[in-house]
């Protein structure tokens, strides 16, 4: 909570000054998508609310996700379930995701990079340490960064009653693209 | 394609909390488990997972466990918190210095007893000397984030990093850190698993790309050809067992590579119920088994030990039917390893060759014996000198296979073997046997080419009198011996030309022999049906049955391995002897072996010394272990209570005469099967005898005082005596009443008071001869006193003058002294008398005086008339003292004597007189007042005062109560 809270204070204001900050790329559409794919049931949602900061000279990142704003599923129940049941999204609202970047690459400079992002993932209200792989591409005075990973629901304390296991799976597919944007003057 | 894969079962720590995630395992010096998990620390005995309270650490999820050179349990929390196990029960550590505050991923101490810590984000911690000690990128340290630890050969502290490993020496306040990363040639930077090998050489966990060897000398890294294009994620533990590397991955179960062979790696899948996917923790107990931590569930598998060839449960099609057709691994009747490590097994009517060591899963051959609609069960292989290969079938005779081109041939040289049935095939050299239901048949092999055999069968005389029964197995010895299990007739010995039977007749229990096996010194083990095995020595036969531990009686197959242990397979499961120490060990239920179902002789054993066991459901292949002993369960005393209160046993080891009902806790680890631990206890100076038990507690109420030594023992398979023993050795004191010192003081108590009391009677008796003396001397006094004749010739005097002037008086006056000397002579022989009738006494003596010294001489007494009664005197006591003062004072008309007689303050009777001395003493030798002194010495504990004044004389005595 506290952390999402400083992430959420981190981008206010630097959207709200807007002064120039060297190498620091952000954005606040990115598409984030995930699909369980369950002996009896597919089930697949998606958000476009996906923010995320990256300092290029430090190379730091930091993303979050409101977990209310993801839509899909395969009705309406299931979403309320998602939030309700599952994610408890009253009680966690946001999903984050910060740490570093391991390789040691010049994201300053234009090109494609694969690199390994590690950091905190606390979905859920519980942090996991993870290394998520992701393709970088930088140009001029954008980045464009795409990642699959998965996540064990086991890992985040996320409760399936057993009459649903079927229709959930336990390790989660994720997909990110997104689009971040130099931050200008 | 088949898949070898460890027997598992699962274990759920807690049945309530079942989110519980194990994260780390381990094993401490007593070989007790311990498991960090997402819910604090827990303690496994085989039976329990015995919670570990932790009340000051508001962190429950564990994340790394050690054990330190001082038996120390060591425990990092996710929230960095360390804290240590002692008798059980968690204390938060702390120390000088700054303390971490990111998640502990590793513990380890190094040679000089500093404990590492490898944390997360901030470096590496270690303890030394009081103070936590940090060390991190800023002084050098490749990055701050850290996972693993392993101490180099050289003693350096090895730490896997985000970037690289650092590897860090210390000598005394310098320390050096060496770098070793991508630019040094390591495949990955993140290096999330150590595990130090022999011959200095590191294996390397990584993120990206699977493992590595790290060669310290040469320094080179090295991926064996199986780990390379690695696609199973980060790399989370790595675990070493006799010959394989067990590597657990994020994302893809367990890898297993053979550092034997080197070029053979297996993915292990768990079966049905066994998840294997995120792999936290791995670890090896000491009965070989294999502990996985899933992120699921704790998983107990057989490990090397025992393991299961059977199809790649990844691949198993679905829905495709009878799997008794489609599945080469099921079924199996036959089994045969030849020279160049090929496993031959036979399916249902097939012939299976596959190629283990190489190429597992890669290379499985077929073959068909006959045209491929017939259908002829083979029953036995057999691979010659040359290598071919010999089939024996059921009902279609002998065939033989060349396994170089694949030709099958049938051995058409005996008519009478076309259609033989056939249960065994042995050799030596060129000779051939061949045993079934037909009997025995021997054969002469001439191999001119390796391509095409010559083949004769030599029907010799003698072997027609091996009859025509079932023989089940045939089977020749190092010395050359011949040796037939039959259906009936017990065992028949070839030798030379001479032919011995044992059978019932000889004391075997059954007729019907399944298997013979020998071991590497020569004794030669049958296996029966329903009666056991044997073994013969050359000499005698030796049975084994269920008293002796075997699991089942009925042994379908008997193998012997290289360090002499026997494997019997049953219908269950197999049983392990190890003949010299008698000790047994099960694979079973518990080990996770469902019914084996396996044919006769479907055994052999690979040039590893491996033993195969084909079986309905699969191939078993099991991994001899060297030391038998290991397999007995350790034991250890838990807890010792006192009227159901614990007590440190370690520490007290006497007890009051009161503390007598004591309860023992002990248990036996046994992880495998505990369930089969049976234990035997004795409780020395209390009963000398082994008692049996399967209760893991024993209670002795009411223990009389006295030296005791508690003893357990445990064994899985009855046999105790090489089981090492478990003492607590402990005294309860005798009752304060039979101790030394009371003893002595008691005695001397005792003595003591005999000893007053004899004093005392003593000097009773004493006091009374005292008395007794006194007053015989008194009555002499009193009697010499008053035939005084002076006081006679006084009395006569007296009366004389009287009797004329006044005769009535003068006969008062006789009558009166004839009173007093009646009364001295009536009160002479007591001790007391009333004080009236003294008084009296008194009286009659001053009326004998007065009339002498006429009222020169006065009397005044003032006794409360109470007193008269109740009170008692020595007779004649107040008389002598009148007299007294009669004798020593003169009494005239000018000094006239007055005598008073009264109570004083203090209850005494006081005579008190007037002081007129006399010009010439008296002569008097004072007996007759130190006689009253005496007599009152004796009778009361008050004494007699005299006070001689100026001008009185006074005597008090006490009045006596009387008693």
């Amino acid at each position: 909570m506290k952390k999402s809270f400083t992430i959420s204070l981190l981008f206010s204001l630097l959207f709200l000054t807007g002064e120039s900050v060297p190498g620091i790329y952000a954005t606040n559409n990115g598409t984030i998508t995930f699909r369980s794919e369950a002996v009896q049931e597919l089930i697949s949602a998606t958000s476009d609310k996906l923010r995320g900061l990256i300092d290029a000279d430090q190379r730091t990142f930091a993303f979050s996700i409101p977990i209310r704003s993801f839509r899909g599923f395969n009705n309406g129940l299931q979403r309320e379930h998602f939030n309700e049941n599952y994610l408890e999204s009253e009680k966690f609202p946001e999903a984050t995701f910060k740490g570093k970047i391991i390789e040691q690459v010049d994201l300053r400079k234009e090109g494609k990079y694969i690199v390994r992002a590690k950091g905190t993932l606390s979905i859920h209200g519980v942090d996991q340490e993870r290394i998520i792989k992701s393709n970088i591409t930088v140009l001029k005075n954008s980045i464009l960064v795409e990642s699959k990973f998965s996540i064990l629901i086991t890992d985040h304390d996320i409760k399936v009653p057993r009459v649903v296991h079927e229709k959930i799976a336990s390790e989660i597919e994720v997909s990110i693209t997104a689009a971040f944007k130099k931050v200008q003057e | 394609m088949p898949a070898q894969i460890p027997f598992y079962k699962l274990f759920q720590v807690d049945k309530d909390k079942s989110e519980i995630r194990v994260q780390r395992l381990m094993k401490d010096k007593a070989g007790y488990l311990w498991l960090g998990t997402s819910d604090g620390l827990y303690k496994f005995n085989g039976f329990d997972f015995l919670k570990i309270n932790a009340e000051l650490i508001h962190e429950n999820a564990v994340t790394a466990l050690f054990e330190d050179s001082h038996h120390r349990i060591w425990v990092g929390y996710k929230n960095g918190k360390i804290a240590t196990v002692e008798d059980d029960s968690l204390k938060l550590f702390s120390a000088n210095g700054k303390l971490p505050a990111s998640s502990i991923h590793d513990i380890l101490e190094d040679h000089e007893s500093r404990i590492w810590f490898a944390t997360n984000g901030e470096g590496v911690y270690y303890f030394d000397n009081d103070r936590f000690i940090n060390i991190n990128s800023h002084e050098g340290l490749n990055d701050d984030f850290t996972y693993a630890l392993a101490l180099g050969n050289d003693g350096a502290m090895w730490i896997g990093t985000d970037q690289g490993i650092g590897i860090c020496s210390l000598h005394g306040n310098k320390k050096e850190i060496t770098k070793l990363t991508s630019a040094d040639g390591l495949p990955d930077n993140i290096v999330s698993a150590l595990l130090p090998d022999s011959n200095e050489t590191m294996w390397i966990g990584m993120q990206d790309k699977g493992v590595c060897l790290y060669r310290v000398k040469e320094k080179t890294f090295f991926i064996p050809a199986p780990l390379q294009h690695w696609n199973s994620g980060q790399v989370n533990c790595l675990l070493a067992t006799e010959n394989h590397l067990w590597i657990g991955t994020d994302n893809n179960g367990i890898l297993n590579y053979d550092m034997q062979h080197g070029f053979s790696s297996r993915q292990l899948t768990g079966g049905d119920n066994v998840k294997l996917s995120k792999i936290n923790d791995l670890l090896e107990d000491n009965e070989s088994n294999v502990w996985i931590a899933n992120n699921v569930q704790l998983v107990r598998s057989s490990g090397e030990q025992l393991s299961f060839l059977t199809r790649d449960e990844n691949k198993k099609q679905n829905g495709n039917g009878d799997e008794r057709k489609t599945d080469p691994f099921k079924f199996i009747h036959a089994i045969l390893c030849d020279h160049e490590g090929n496993l031959w097994f036979t399916p249902d009517h097939g012939l299976v060759k596959l190629d283990v060591i190489h190429s597992l899963g890669k290379q499985l051959t077929k073959f068909s014996i006959t045209p491929p609609n017939s259908l002829v069960d083979i029953t036995t292989l057999y691979e010659d000198n040359y290598g071919y290969l010999w089939i024996g079938t059921m009902g279609e005779g002998i065939f033989r296979l060349n396994t170089e081109t694949g030709k099958v041939v049938k051995m058409n040289g005996d008519p009478s073997l076309a259609k033989a049935s056939i249960l065994s095939i042995t050799g030596k050299d060129d000779v051939l046997w061949f045993a079934g239901l037909e009997g025995v048949t021997k054969c002469n092999i001439v191999h001119g080419e390796r391509a095409d055999a010559h083949l004769t069968f030599t029907d010799l005389e003698d072997t027609k009198n091996f009859g025509k029964n079932y023989i089940y197995c045939i089977f020749i010895d190092s010395k050359n011996r011949v040796w037939l299990g039959t259906d009936d007739k017990g065992i028949i010995e070839y030798e030379n030309g001479k032919i011995t039977t044992y059978s019932s007749s000889n004391g075997l229990r059954s007729n019907v022999i399944y298997s013979i096996a020998e071991d590497h010194s020569g004794n030669i083990w049958f296996s029966t049906l329903k009666a056991g095995i044997y073994v013969f020595d050359g000499k005698k036969f030796r049975n084994y049955s269920m008293e002796d531990g075997l699991s089942d009686l009925t042994i379908y197959s008997i193998a012997a391995d290289q360090y002499g242990n026997i494997i019997m397979v049953n219908k269950h499961g197999i049983d392990v002897l190890d003949p010299a120490t008698g000790l047994f060990t099960y694979f079973d239920k518990s080990t996770g072996i469902n019914e084996l179902n396996a044919d006769l002789n479907a055994i052999t054993k690979d040039n590893s010394g491996n033993i195969w066991i084909g079986t309905e459901t699969g191939i078993i292949r099991y991994h001899p272990c060297e030391r038998m002993e290991k397999h007995q369960p350790v034991t250890e005393l838990s807890k010792v209570s006192v009227f159901l209160e614990r007590v440190d046993f370690r520490q007290t080891k006497k007890f009051n005469y009161g503390q007598n009902n004591f309860t023992f806790d002990y248990g036996g680890i046994w992880y495998s099967d505990p369930e089969r631990i049976q234990y035997q206890y004795m409780l020395e100076g209390y009963n000398n005898t082994w008692i049996n038990s399967r209760d893991r507690s024993v209670t002795y109420p009411r223990l009389p005082y006295g030296k005791y030594t508690f003893k357990v023992r445990s064994s899985i398979n009855q046999h105790f005596t090489n089981a090492r023993t478990v003492s607590y050795a402990f005294v309860i004191s005798s009752p304060f009443w039979l101790r030394w010192w009371f003893l002595v003081l008691a005695s001397l108590l005792i003595g003591f008071t005999l000893r007053s009391y004899i004093i005392n009677r003593e000097r009773r008796i004493k006091h009374l001869d005292l008395l007794q003396k006194e007053k015989i001397e008194f009555q002499f006094e009193t009697l010499k006193n008053q035939v005084n004749p002076h006081f006679l010739f006084n009395s006569f005097n007296t009366l004389i003058s009287i009797i004329e002037d006044n005769p009535t008086i003068a006969v008062e006056y006789v009558e009166r002294l004839s009173q007093f000397f009646r009364n001295i002579i009536t009160y002479r022989e007591k001790d007391v008398i009333p004080l009236k009738e003294e008084l009296e006494l008194l009286d009659n003596y001053y009326f004998l005086q007065k009339k002498r010294f006429c009222d020169n001489l006065t009397l005044h007494a003032d006794i409360p008339e109470e007193l008269k009664n109740s009170r008692h005197v020595p007779p004649l006591t107040l008389q002598l003292l009148m007299e007294n003062a009669v004798k020593h004072n003169s009494v005239s008309k000018e000094s006239p004597l007055h005598i008073e007689l009264f109570i004083n303050k203090y209850g005494k009777l006081v005579m008190r007189n007037n002081r007129n001395t006399k010009i010439k003493k008296t002569e008097s030798p004072g007996i007759g007042l130190q006689n009253i002194i005496s007599r009152f010495q004796l009778l009361s504990d008050r004494n007699v005062e005299i006070k001689d004044g100026d001008t009185f004389f006074e005597v008090a005595i006490p009045l006596l109560k009387e008693e």
